[in-house]
């Protein structure tokens, strides 16, 4: 699943059956190249559904057991990671050895597992197991010799 | 995707953590004149109203010079600008502007870039580009080198450096 599809979708509470949030945005940790949580906009202001908290991440909604799943960032890491400065769309994708690898046009996901396959960007489609950060400028690769356009 | 740098097109170039965030901007190249070798950068503020750094970023903490960043581990990696400049001010500083003469008596032109191999750690200075006096431009490999003075270069032969390392514009 791509991060551009997923954005905006309702996340529907089982027990109530009500639209509690939509999300807006996905709280990814590089390092280990999976997504920790979705930013989801509830009222106009940011809260954080865990990973483990998402009951299924569906081709229409997103579905949880009850709004009470959704809570504060929990820790620094979280905090850090709930800026919308970090979505990775539109990002340039840089090597480490400093080689352009194209500007960020999508993120591939396992919607079962929340663990990061691919980063699309107008050249490549960038293995997401050789991400090393994230940050509000860059997404960064290790090495990517060998690599041929998409 | 390696490719031989300018280091005339560096400044201006952002300094990019690996953690993804541009943590200031390249404002000088900084050269040892005696050695010809690359001693480091130094640093502008990220953004649009920069304001010089009174950090550098030494060369030996570098970890990759690329067509869309200079790389580095972390803000760890920079050092009082004095630390990459001093070395180099006590030297007299650049080796752009100098005369490259062959060993035989015979003016090439002027040392207007220093090409530098990017894909070596840290990156290494490969050779010098050379504008001759009717303008066109020559590579000279650091190979053929044979004495760099803090005035002029010194080349083999007579000049004629055919042999596929040149290129003529």
């Amino acid at each position: 699943m791509r991060i551009t599809d997923a954005r905006h979708r309702p996340v529907v509470a089982t027990g109530s059956a009500e639209t509690v949030g939509r999300v807006d945005g996905f709280l990814i940790e590089a390092e280990a190249a999976r997504i920790t949580g979705l930013r989801i906009e509830v009222d106009g202001s940011s809260t954080v559904l865990p990973w483990d908290k998402v009951g299924a991440f569906g081709p229409d909604a997103i579905t949880v057991t009850d709004a009470s799943v959704l809570r504060e960032p929990a820790d620094l890491a979280e905090q850090r990671r709930i800026d919308p400065e970090l979505d990775p769309i539109g990002k340039p994708a840089i090597e480490e050895t400093g080689n352009n690898l194209g500007t960020v046009s999508d993120v591939d996901f396992d919607p079962a597992t929340g663990a990061l396959r691919a980063v699309i960007t107008d050249v490549y489609e960038l293995p997401a197991d050789r991400l090393l950060g994230l940050g509000t400028y860059a997404m960064v690769f290790g090495d990517m010799r060998g690599l041929t356009p998409a | 995707m390696t490719a031989i740098l300018r280091a005339g097109d560096l400044p201006g170039q952002p300094v990019v953590s690996l953690a993804g965030e541009r943590l200031a901007e390249i404002k000088d190249v900084v050269y040892d004149r005696e050695s010809g070798d690359l001693l480091g950068f130094t640093l502008n503020d990220p953004g649009f109203f920069n304001g010089t750094r009174s950090e550098g970023l030494p060369m030996d903490a570098v970890h990759g010079i690329g067509d869309a960043a200079v790389m580095v581990a972390g803000p760890h990696a920079f050092v009082d600008v004095d630390l990459v400049v001093t070395a180099a001010e006590r030297r007299g500083n650049d080796v752009l502007a100098d005369r490259v003469l062959t060993e035989e008596g015979a003016d090439l032109g002027e040392v207007v870039n220093v090409l530098l191999d990017p894909s070596h750690r840290p990156p290494k200075v490969v050779g010098y580009e050379v504008e001759s006096q009717d303008g066109h431009l020559i590579t000279v490999p650091l190979e053929d080198t044979m004495a760099v003075s803090g005035e002029r270069l010194v080349v083999p032969g007579r000049g004629n450096l055919s042999g596929g390392n040149n290129a003529h514009h």
